[in-house]
């Protein structure tokens, strides 16, 4: 099966209604306190970004790509990326910051 | 009342007695029996300057320290630590009695002391400003507050940042500095008027010996201050000693990862590690000469940096 038409690569993620956040950020690092399970966690400024932006709406994985690669100059939409974006993702869904959903 | 008006005999009795020698250690008042032979002595050199409170009064912390059983009195003699009449450690050598004290004291404030925000750190004050000095054992944060409080600054704490939520301010618990190995003779070379008890080899930090906080720290253990520099300190033999600025996201993990109990208190936790760091300067600050580290930090202090 090609990557691009794997189920994970088509889920949507959402920011985890359950959640609430607090947000410190410092230059483009942000430190990010889940009230919800009371842990707090690092995120660097593409995590920080991608939690912003689930926060008002959802993505798929090559949406959120699109998204970093219109922001940022540097950030381009090749296999290194992909993988980056889905291991960004599954981190976020390991803390419970964000969760899977089908429309 | 200080102890210093009690005469041995006098604590001796006071320790003995079913209300206990009442000592106010800061915020803190403790309540402590026993029945050793050697503890009155000990507490009255290092307690000296320490206020008793009455026997009527409210005290935090119910603390006995006797002898464990007849036989272990005589055969590799043993103590035992209670509080509240329970035993949370195992009994320990009679001849570590005041180390095991302090170790079993500071035990129960990070337990129990969920009013505050603890950090593991010790909190330092000139110029009606605090400084922070978070750090794990084996970082030097010991002997660098031994120095800075016989160089003119204020101790609020060797071992706990007692921060109250909201207002954010540091509440003195100045007690006695433990300094192991080295330290001990880094100190005495460094501030020879410092007032220090016997040493206790073979304890499982080494060789400890506790340093009896300026007069001037106990006397204002009332007066609480406002964070101002939060430093963490390393030492390491041969460094240049140096201040480098610490970005605040950092800053903000080293010092949530140094608290006794940030995950606890919840929000809170959250909330009053970002209010101090809010207000703060951050450093990381790697030290090996002490008179260099005490020209650096007294210039950071007075506006030089």
């Amino acid at each position: 099966m090609c990557f691009y038409q794997s189920p994970s690569f088509l889920y949507r993620w959402r920011f985890n209604r359950e959640c609430r956040v607090l947000w410190r950020c410092s230059d483009d690092e942000c430190i990010v306190y889940n009230a919800s399970s009371s842990q707090t966690h690092y995120l660097n400024e593409l995590g920080a970004e991608a939690l912003r932006q689930l926060e008002h709406r959802s993505f798929n994985v090559r949406e959120l790509i699109e998204h970093f690669s219109t922001q940022y100059e540097v950030f381009s939409s090749d296999a290194e990326a992909l993988r980056y974006v889905r291991k960004l993702l599954s981190d976020l869904d390991d803390l419970g910051l964000i969760e899977p959903y089908s429309e | 009342m200080k102890v210093a008006e009690l005469t041995t005999s006098e604590i001796r009795s006071h320790l003995q007695s079913d209300f206990g020698l009442n000592l106010r250690l800061g915020t803190f008042t403790v309540r402590l029996h026993s029945n050793l032979p050697d503890l009155p002595r000990l507490l009255g050199h290092l307690y000296a300057e320490y206020p008793l409170t009455p026997e009527t009064d409210y005290a935090d912390f119910h603390i006995r320290i006797n002898w464990e059983g007849i036989v272990r009195r005589f055969f590799r003699p043993q103590v035992q630590f209670w509080i509240d009449e329970e035993t949370p450690f195992s009994p320990f050598p009679a001849d570590t009695a005041l180390p095991f004290l302090e170790w079993g004291l500071n035990w129960c404030v990070a337990m129990r002391a969920h009013q505050y925000l603890m950090l593991h750190s010790a909190v330092l004050e000139k110029n009606n400003k605090a400084l922070l000095l978070p750090a794990w054992p084996g970082s030097g944060k010991s002997t660098l507050c031994a120095a800075l409080c016989h160089r003119g600054w204020r101790l609020l704490s060797d071992e706990f940042a007692l921060v109250r939520p909201i207002s954010f301010a540091l509440v003195p618990f100045p007690r006695l500095i433990p300094l192991k190995n080295e330290s001990i003779a880094i100190i005495r070379a460094f501030a020879p008027e410092a007032i220090m008890g016997p040493e206790y080899p073979k304890t499982r930090k080494g060789t400890v010996c506790h340093v009896r906080p300026p007069v001037d720290s106990i006397e204002r253990a009332e007066q609480t201050v406002q964070a101002r520099w939060i430093i963490f300190p390393k030492f390491q033999t041969g460094a240049e000693t140096g201040l480098q600025p610490l970005a605040k996201t950092r800053a903000f993990l080293k010092l949530a990862d140094n608290s006794f109990n940030y995950e606890q208190i919840g929000l809170r936790g959250f909330e009053t590690v970002a209010g101090l760091i809010d207000s703060c300067d951050c450093y990381l600050f790697q030290y090996s000469d002490l008179e260099q580290a005490m020209a650096q930090l007294n210039a950071l202090a007075d506006g030089l940096i």
